[in-house]
C-alpha cells in the first residue's frame, strides 16, 4: 500500500460521502419525484469533485488549497484514509455494492410505478 | 498490462449491446422462444433485471485475469491465442507489451466506458419511470373523460 490516497481511494470516500446524502435525500424527500429519480447522481458528483485534482497532479503534490475538492488535501497523507480506501479491490467492491443497492432501488421504483403510478410514497 | 477494469468494461459494453438487442425484440422473444417464455411467465418485469447480464458479460472479461490470479496456470499460458475469446485478452496484451504508452489510454478508454455505461443504465431507468407515469396520467385523463361523456 503506498503512503498517499490514489486517485481511486478518493473517488471511493466521495462516493460513500454522496451514497450517504442520497440516502438521507431519499428519506427526507420522499414525496418528492424528482429526488427520488435523480438523488443518485449525487454519489457521481461527489466522486468525481474528490478525485478531480488526482487527474491534474503529480501523485504525491497536495496543496492545501486544494481541501476544496473534498478535503483532497487533508486526505492525502492521512493514515486512517490511507488504510480504509487504500486498496483499490474495496474500494472497488464498496462502490459496486453501493451500486447495486442504487439499481436494486430503481428497478423498484420502476415496480411501485407500473402497479400505482405516482400516487403513493415511495 | 491494462488494468482489470479495461476487461471488465469492454465485456461490459457488448453485455449491454446484447442488452439493447434483447430489449428492442423483447415482445418478439418472450412470445417465440421457450426461455423468454419461461422467464416472462416467472416475472414481467424480467427485463429491468438486464444489468445482470452486462455483469456477466463483464466477468467473461475478467476470467483469464481471475485464472492468473488464482495460480492456476501462468501469464505466458494466459497470454497465448486461446484467451483472444474473453474480448481479445491477449490481443490487447500484446499491443501494450509493444507500447508501454497504449497502458494508460487503454486504462482511461475503460474508465470512460465504465462511467458512461452506470450513468446510461440510471438514465435508462429514469426514462422508463417518467414514460410510466406519463402513460398512467394519460389513461386517468382517459377514464375520466370517458366518465364524464356517460
Amino acid at each position: 500500500m503506498s503512503n498517499y490516497l490514489t486517485g481511486a481511494g478518493h473517488f471511493g470516500i466521495g462516493f460513500t460521502l454522496g451514497f450517504l446524502i442520497m440516502i438521507l435525500l431519499y428519506k427526507v424527500k420522499k414525496h418528492n419525484l424528482a429526488v427520488q429519480l435523480h438523488a443518485a447522481f449525487v454519489p457521481f458528483i461527489t466522486g468525481s469533485i474528490a478525485s478531480l485534482p488526482y487527474l491534474f497532479l503529480e501523485v504525491r503534490s497536495s496543496d492545501p488549497w486544494l481541501n476544496f475538492f473534498l478535503f483532497y488535501d487533508l486526505l492525502h497523507f492521512n493514515e486512517l484514509a490511507i488504510n480504509l480506501f487504500g486498496s483499490l479491490h474495496l474500494v472497488t467492491l464498496l462502490c459496486g455494492l453501493m451500486y447495486l443497492y442504487i439499481l436494486i432501488r430503481y428497478i423498484a421504483l420502476v415496480k411501485h410505478c407500473r402497479r400505482y403510478g405516482w400516487r403513493r410514497a415511495f | 498490462m491494462p488494468e482489470k477494469h479495461f476487461y471488465f468494461s469492454i465485456g461490459a459494453a457488448v453485455g449491454s449491446g446484447v442488452s439493447y438487442l434483447i430489449g428492442k425484440n423483447r415482445h418478439k422473444l418472450q412470445s417465440q422462444v421457450n426461455i423468454f417464455k419461461a422467464i416472462n411467465n416467472k416475472s414481467r418485469h424480467w427485463f429491468l433485471y438486464f444489468p445482470v447480464l452486462v455483469f456477466v458479460f463483464g466477468i467473461w472479461g475478467l476470467i483469464p485475469d481471475i485464472i492468473h490470479a488464482s495460480g492456476l496456470l501462468g501469464k505466458d499460458i494466459t497470454r497465448g491465442g486461446l484467451f483472444d475469446v474473453f474480448f481479445f485478452h491477449s490481443f490487447f496484451e500484446q499491443l501494450e507489451d509493444t507500447n508501454k504508452a497504449l497502458d494508460q489510454i487503454f486504462n482511461w478508454i475503460g474508465q470512460v466506458i465504465l462511467i458512461s455505461l452506470s450513468l446510461g443504465v440510471m438514465v435508462f431507468y429514469i426514462k422508463r419511470v417518467k414514460t410510466i407515469i406519463k402513460h398512467h396520467e394519460s389513461n386517468k385523463l382517459n377514464e375520466s373523460s370517458h366518465m364524464e361523456n356517460s
